[in-house]
């Protein structure tokens, strides 16, 4: 088999995979958030917040660095 | 006398019209040079070179998306790709057994490499640009970059080094070792030649790019040309459509023309208004223009990031189509310098020929 097609189709599957996990990752906190208001839990729903939110500026600042340093 | 294998894209006719002055530059060499590409890419080559041998090679379409959902989609195309450049590269085998080749020189086309025939790349992106949320997405691609870049035994990139004069700012610049050892950079190299004629004309529009964008960015033009004082021509990039020029006022809308007209009526031009392609920039360059309003085709990032860039860099204003207001965005243009002296295609022809295809041709 074609090594082109064989390399590609390896760091598709793996790329495909990591997409999942982040989509599976978002799904479980919005079930975490669902449930929190759901059953009154307004401590735990603001922790979960209070994480999404980090979780982002976090996300955003690394994106800046990585611009800033030229890695990317 | 040496044969050489030059296969371009046919995404647009940036990858055919920019390799012109190579194709011509092996010819004047007395290299044989058989070109393999479609679609439009190859009638543009054909017309330019009618006694070239050509052979049709398809390639793969384009995946650009109707709107700003580039990313998503293209990731979404990424297995179709990988199966069509695979097919790709089967291809080139049996098209290298059929004829004896001495070099192959792929225009971004992923597939064409061969490891019996020493191997070429043409490119201006060593490095792709996404938006910030997709940061994780650009790191990925530097090592598929480095496997792709790993397949071929130099990379020409048609920009000047890293540095002031850089075209194609972080899109040229090499990210990986592999890149790095095998990158030429050769300077810019345009079809498009500088002619001895009036500048007369005040503006030219020059509306392209994949649908429905380029029928979006027609509309919007159209309606407000008459905002702009002067006289001008729009070229509305629309093969299919009617075939005869339009009178508006002091303005002329032409469907279609050909490269070489295209090349006359911007040499004419005082002031260019276009997407920001970078083989359009590329001719900008070459015909020294310092006025033109750049509008970068909506969710095509290479194309928002060179907008970007050149208004940063004080070389060209742009604007967002849904953004426009024509009167006002031409007069910013001429706060504008264009871009500084650089080498023209004339030179880095002679000096990639010289410097590295000869190394593998005499």
């Amino acid at each position: 088999m074609d090594e082109l097609l064989v390399s590609g189709t390896v760091a598709l599957i793996v790329f495909y995979a990591g997409i999942a996990l982040v989509i599976y990752g978002v799904l479980r906190v919005l079930t975490g958030v669902f449930e929190a208001v759901v059953t009154g839990n307004y401590l735990f729903l603001s922790g979960i917040l209070a994480g999404i939110v980090g979780a982002v500026i976090i996300y955003i600042l690394i994106g800046l660095w990585l611009r800033r340093t030229e890695i990317i | 006398m040496a044969h050489v294998l030059v296969s371009p894209l046919n995404w647009g006719l940036g990858h055919a019209t920019r390799d012109i002055p190579v194709i011509r530059t092996l010819r004047d060499h007395g290299h044989e040079v058989t070109i393999a590409a479609c679609g439009n890419a190859l009638s543009v080559l054909r017309q330019e070179f009618p006694d070239a041998p050509f052979i049709e090679y398809p390639d793969y379409p384009v995946p650009f998306s109707s709107g700003h959902l580039f990313v998503p989609k293209f990731c979404a195309s990424l297995p179709f790709m990988l199966t069509a450049v695979a097919r790709e590269h089967a291809t080139l085998d049996s098209i290298l057994a059929k004829d004896q080749y001495d070099l192959v020189i792929s225009d971004n086309r992923l597939g064409v490499f061969s490891s019996r025939v020493p191997s070429i790349f043409v490119s201006h992106q060593l490095h792709y640009h996404l938006p910030l949320l997709y940061w994780p997405a650009e790191i990925l691609a530097i090592p598929a970059n480095r496997y792709l870049h790993e397949q071929y035994d130099r990379i020409i990139v048609p920009d000047n080094s890293p540095g002031p004069l850089s075209l194609a700012g972080k899109l040229s610049r090499p990210q990986t070792d592999v890149a790095r050892d095998r990158v030429f950079f050769s300077g810019i190299l345009s079809g498009t030649r500088q002619m001895a004629c009036s500048r007369d004309l005040d503006y030219l529009i020059i509306i392209s790019g994949p649908e429905p964008q380029r029928s979006i960015l027609e509309k919007i033009i159209l309606a407000r040309i008459g905002e702009l004082d002067g006289s001008g021509v729009v070229l509305l990039g629309s093969p299919q459509g009617s075939k005869t020029p339009a009178r508006r006022g002091d303005w002329i809308c032409i469907p279609y023309v050909p490269t070489e007209v295209k090349a006359e009526l911007m040499n004419r031009a005082k002031c260019v208004i276009c997407r920001s392609g970078y083989t359009t920039l590329m001719e900008l360059a070459e015909l020294g223009k310092t006025q033109a309003l750049l509008i970068p085709t909506p969710g095509q990032t290479e194309q928002e990031y060179l907008s970007w860039y050149y208004r940063q860099k004080g070389w060209f204003y742009s604007e967002d189509q849904d953004k426009l207001d024509l009167a006002e965005d031409v007069a910013r243009t001429k706060k504008y310098a264009g871009f500084p002296a650089m080498p023209r295609t004339a030179d880095n022809t002679k000096r990639l020929y010289d410097e590295l295809l000869a190394g593998y041709l005499e």
